[in-house]
C-alpha cells in the first residue's frame, strides 16, 4: 500500500492484466508504475487473472493488487464454470465466474477507468460497469489477440473501448482491421530504463537442467557468458513457437558446421511440454533460467537475438538497444520499423536461412555490430524512455477516466 | 509363415475373453493404427477371446469393431470423474475419486486373465481391470506397450514420483516400440531390464490403388511435375510443423522448386492456426499444403517423392516404415526407431541431428538433385522393412509376449 492518498478529485484506475508472469506484458505494467508519482500511482488498483512472480514487485507500486484465480488449482467456481461450458452452458458459465469475481472486487472503490493491459485480461472487463470507460493497451498480434477475445466478441470490445494503445504499428493496423475506430487508436510502445553507461559487473546465475553438462561437449567451465574472446549468441523470453526458440538449434548447428566457437544460449529456461527436446539427445543451446534480470547475462551478447514468430515489440529488444547490443531478428510487429536504418538485422520473410546468415555476419563484424548497437541505443533512448512515456501513458488513463 | 504355440485357452470358443487391449483411443494415429494390424492379425490366425476397451472413441471405431468386441467407456463417467477431481483438488482436499469412477465404469468390461495398455496413456485403466480381474478367481496379468517417449510420458504419468512408481511396478511386462522407448523405461522410470521386451512398431504391408495414388499426387503436386516433400504426423509441436515450414523456406530457392506437404491433424487445431500463419509469414503459402489426416495416408505417402520426419521426440513413426515400404527415400531427426531404421540400410548422413534444420535441408537438397540416389536409398528401405517390419513378423513376437 502506497502511504500517500488521492486526492478526491482524482480517478480511480483499474488495471486488468492477465498474470503476473516474468513476461513483457506484465514487465512492461511494472516498469510504467515505477516510473509515474508516487501520488498517481495511488490511484491506481491492479486486478491480475493469475497472479506470478512479479505480484511482489507490484504490491509497492499501487494502492492494491488483487488476483483473482490460484495458480495451483482451479478454483471451485472456475471448475463449476468450466463444467457448464462442458454442458454447452457457456453463458452460465460465465455468469459464475463474474460472480465469484465481483464477490472478490467488492471491497475496491469502483473504477473511473479500467485499463485492459493486454487483450488477455478482457475478461475483467465483464465484471465492471458498463458505464465504466475502457482503454484497452493491444500487445497481441493476431494469433495471440485470436486466443484471448474469440474473433467474433473482437469488434465489440474495440467499440466498448474509448481508447485503443499499440504498442506498434502493425498492432495499430491489426486492431482497425478487427473493428477499432482509427481515431480511438493511439500508440504508446515499450519502454525502457535507460541503465547506466558502465556494464553489469557481473553474470547471472547456472544454466538450467541436470542433463547440460553431459550433453554440452564443451564442458561445463564455458558454459557462462562473459569469458575473454569467447562469442555467444542469445536471446530471451518464454521458449515456445511465439518466440521462435526451435531455431536457435539450426543457429547452433549452422555455427558448428562453420567452424564457428560461438555459442548460443537463451534466456528464460529450457522449452518444456510438447517443445521440448527429447532427453538423451545432444542439444546445442544452452538454457538459462528465468530471472529478475537477466541483463547481467545478456549484455555479455556479441549478436543478441530475436528469433520470433508472432511478437508485436519485444521488450528485451528494446532492451538490447539501451545495452548497445547488436540484434538480428525475424521480422515481426515492430522490429522491422526498430531496426531499420542500420539499427539492427532484421529479415525480409521469416527466413531461417537469412537468420543464421545474418547472425554470422554480425558475429565475423564487430565493427558493424558496435555501430548497430550505438545505432539503437541512440534510437531507443529518442522514442522508447520510460521516463517520457510513462507520464503520458498515465495522462492518457486520466484524460478517458475524465471524460 | 512361422506359427507360434498359442495358449489353448485363446482357441477356446464361448470361453470368455482371454486378452483384454485397453486402448486411449481410436484416432488414425500411430499406437491406435499399430493395434488394429495387430488385431486383424489375430483375426487371420482365428484366435478368439480378445477384447477391446477404448476410453474414447475416434474414426477407427467401426474399423475396430469389425475385427474385435469393441467398447467404449463411457464418456460422461470418465469427463465426471475429471471435474470431480477438479473440484476436490480445489476445495484442498484431492480424492480418489475418479479412479472409482472409472471403475464403476468399467463394471460391464468381462474379466481377462490377461490386460494389455497399449500405451503408458491407458496404463491406469488397464491397471483397475487387472486389479479387479486378480480379486476375482486369477491372479491377472498386466502388460504394458510403450509407445511413448519422454515428453508425452512426462506429462501422462502420475505426477506424484509415489504413485508413477506403483502404477509401474504394477506392470508385469512391458513391450518397448523402440530401442529409446526401452532405454527411458529403464534409465529414467526405473523399470526393471528384465522385465522390458522391445518389439519395434510394424505395419501392414501399405497396398493404394493407382488410381488413389494418382488422386493424392494431384491433390499434393496440383497436377505439376514439382517433387513433392511430405511429412507425416500430428499437428503438435512434439511432431515438429514449425520446423517443417522452415525447412521449407530453405528449400524455397532449390531448382527443382520443392513442394511440400504436412498430412496429419484437424484444421480448428491451434497449432494448425500457428502452421497456416508460419506459412503465410515465409511466403510459402503456395508451397506448403496441409491437409487433415486422411484414412488413405499410404496412398499420399506412394505419391510423395520424398518424406522426412521433423519430429523432435517420436519413438517410431509408423509413417516412416509406411514410406520405406512405399520405397521412398527418407530423412529424419534423429529420434527413436527411425534412426535404427536408416542406420541398419547403412545411411545414417539421412539422420539429422535434431533442429539442425539446414542440415536436414542440405540432406533434402541433395537428395531432391539425384534421383537414382533416392531410388536406390528407398529400394533399400524397402527390402529392409518387407523382410523384417511388416505385421507377419513381429506378430507372433507381440503375442507370445503378451500371452506367455
Amino acid at each position: 500500500m502506497s502511504a500517500e492518498l488521492p486526492r478526491a478529485q482524482e480517478p480511480t484506475i483499474w488495471i486488468a492484466v492477465h498474470d503476473l508472469s516474468r513476461t513483457g506484458v506484465p514487465v512492461l505494467l511494472t516498469r510504467l508504475l515505477r516510473a509515474v508519482s508516487a501520488t498517481q500511482r495511488a490511484q491506481v488498483h491492479v486486478v491480475a487473472i493469475f497472479g506470478g512472480p512479479l505480484l511482489s514487485e507490484l504490491t509497492p507500486l499501487c494502492a492494491s493488487v488483487t488476483v483473482l484465480e490460484p495458480m495451483d488449482r482451479r478454483s471451485a467456481h472456475a471448475v463449476a464454470s468450466l463444467g457448464l461450458l462442458t454442458l454447452g452452458m457457456g453463458r452460465s458459465g460465465e455468469l459464475v465466474r463474474n460472480t465469484a469475481w465481483r464477490a472478490k472486487l467488492a471491497r475496491q472503490k469502483n473504477p473511473d477507468v479500467v485499463l485492459v493491459h493486454g487483450a488477455g485480461a478482457w475478461p475483467v472487463v465483464e465484471v465492471v460497469g458498463s458505464d465504466v470507460p475502457v482503454v484497452v493497451h493491444l500487445h497481441e498480434l493476431g494469433t495471440a489477440l485470436d486466443r484471448s477475445i474469440p474473433v467474433q466478441n473482437q469488434a465489440a470490445a474495440f467499440q466498448r473501448a474509448q481508447q485503443v494503445m499499440v504498442v506498434s504499428e502493425p498492432v495499430g493496423q491489426l486492431a482497425q482491421h478487427r473493428g477499432a475506430d482509427l481515431k480511438k487508436i493511439m500508440m504508446m510502445p515499450g519502454c525502457v530504463q535507460l541503465p547506466s553507461s558502465a556494464p553489469p559487473d557481473s553474470v547471472g546465475p547456472d544454466p538450467v537442467g541436470p542433463d547440460l553438462v553431459e550433453a554440452d561437449p564443451a564442458g561445463p567451465d564455458l558454459v557462462q557468458p562473459g569469458a575473454v574472446g569467447e562469442q555467444w549468441v542469445l536471446g530471451a523470453g518464454t521458449p515456445g513457437w511465439r518466440k521462435g526458440t526451435d531455431r536457435l538449434a539450426a543457429v547452433a548447428h549452422e555455427l558448428r558446421r562453420d567452424q564457428s566457437a560461438a555459442r548460443v544460449g537463451w534466456v528464460g529456461g529450457k522449452p518444456s511440454g510438447s517443445d521440448a527436446t527429447a532427453i538423451g539427445r545432444f542439444d546445442p543451446v544452452t538454457w538459462f533460467e528465468e530471472q529478475a534480470d537477466p541483463w547481467p547475462l545478456l549484455s555479455c551478447a556479441d549478436v543478441f537475438v530475436v528469433p520470433s514468430r508472432e511478437d508485436p515489440l519485444p521488450l528485451v529488444a528494446l532492451e538490447a538497444g539501451a545495452y548497445r547490443r547488436a540484434v538480428v531478428a525475424m521480422p515481426t510487429g515492430g522490429l522491422p520499423q526498430l531496426l531499420a536504418d542500420g539499427r539492427g538485422l532484421v529479415g525480409g520473410t521469416q527466413s531461417l536461412r537469412w537468420f543464421v546468415g545474418a547472425v554470422q555476419q554480425v558475429l565475423d563484424s564487430p565493427a558493424m555490430a558496435e555501430e548497430m548497437g550505438e545505432r539503437l541505443h541512440e534510437y531507443v533512448q529518442a522514442h522508447h524512455d520510460v521516463a517520457v512515456l510513462a507520464p503520458a501513458w498515465f495522462q492518457a488513463l486520466v484524460h478517458v477516466a475524465s471524460r | 509363415m512361422p506359427h507360434l504355440p498359442i495358449d489353448s485357452l485363446v482357441k477356446r470358443a464361448g470361453a470368455g475373453p482371454t486378452v483384454t487391449f485397453v486402448g486411449h483411443d481410436a484416432s488414425r494415429t500411430g499406437a491406435p493404427v499399430m493395434l488394429y494390424s495387430f488385431l486383424r492379425w489375430l483375426q487371420t490366425e482365428e484366435i478368439e477371446g480378445v477384447q477391446l476397451v477404448l476410453l474414447a472413441g475416434g474414426p477407427m471405431l467401426a474399423d475396430y469393431q469389425a475385427v474385435v468386441p469393441t467398447q467404449v467407456l463411457s464418456s460422461r463417467v470418465l469427463t465426471g470423474s475429471e471435474v470431480i477431481a477438479s473440484v476436490t483438488s480445489s476445495l484442498g482436499h484431492p480424492l480418489h475419486m475418479p479412479q472409482t469412477l472409472v471403475g464403476v465404469g468399467l463394471r460391464s468390461v468381462a474379466a481377462s486373465p490377461i490386460v494389455v495398455a497399449n500405451t503408458l496413456a491407458s496404463l491406469g485403466t488397464a491397471k483397475l481391470l487387472a486389479d479387479r480381474a486378480s480379486t476375482t478367481t486369477m491372479t491377472a496379468r498386466l502388460v504394458c506397450h510403450v509407445h511413448e517417449l519422454d515428453g508425452v510420458a512426462q506429462r501422462i504419468l502420475p505426477a506424484s514420483l509415489a504413485n508413477r512408481s506403483s502404477l509401474l511396478d504394477s506392470v508385469d511386462r512391458f513391450i518397448a516400440a523402440s530401442e529409446a522407448v526401452a532405454a527411458m523405461l529403464v534409465d529414467r522410470l526405473c523399470v526393471d531390464a528384465s522385465k522390458v521386451t522391445v518389439i519395434e512398431e510394424f505395419i501392414e504391408r501399405p497396398n493404394p490403388t493407382p488410381a488413389a495414388m494418382a488422386a493424392a499426387r494431384k491433390r499434393m503436386s496440383g497436377g505439376t511435375n514439382r517433387p513433392v516433400i511430405l511429412n507425416v504426423g500430428a499437428m503438435s509441436h512434439r511432431k515438429g510443423p514449425e520446423r517443417f515450414v522452415d525447412l521449407m523456406s530453405t528449400l524455397a530457392d532449390h531448382p527443382r522448386l520443392p513442394l511440400g506437404v504436412w498430412l496429419g491433424g484437424e484444421r480448428n487445431s491451434s497449432v494448425w492456426a500457428e502452421t497456416e500463419h508460419d506459412l503465410a509469414n515465409s511466403n510459402l503459402a503456395d508451397t506448403v499444403l496441409l491437409l487433415p489426416t486422411q484414412e488413405d495416408s499410404a496412398s499420399y505417402i506412394a505419391a510423395a517423392d520424398l518424406v522426412v520426419s521433423t519430429a523432435i521426440e517420436d519413438p517410431f513413426p509408423l509413417s516412416v516404415l509406411e514410406a520405406a515400404a512405399a520405397a521412398k527415400a527418407v530423412v529424419a531427426f534423429e529420434s527413436g526407431g527411425v534412426i535404427d531404421m536408416l542406420s541398419a540400410v547403412d545411411h545414417p548422413e539421412l539422420i539429422v541431428p535434431i533442429g539442425d534444420t539446414l542440415g536436414m535441408s542440405a540432406a533434402v537438397a541433395s537428395l531432391l538433385e539425384n534421383s537414382q540416389r533416392r531410388e536406390l536409398i528407398g529400394s533399400q528401405l524397402a527390402d529392409w522393412v518387407g523382410a523384417t517390419h511388416l505385421v507377419q513378423h513381429m506378430a507372433p513376437v507381440l503375442w507370445q509376449t503378451v500371452t506367455q
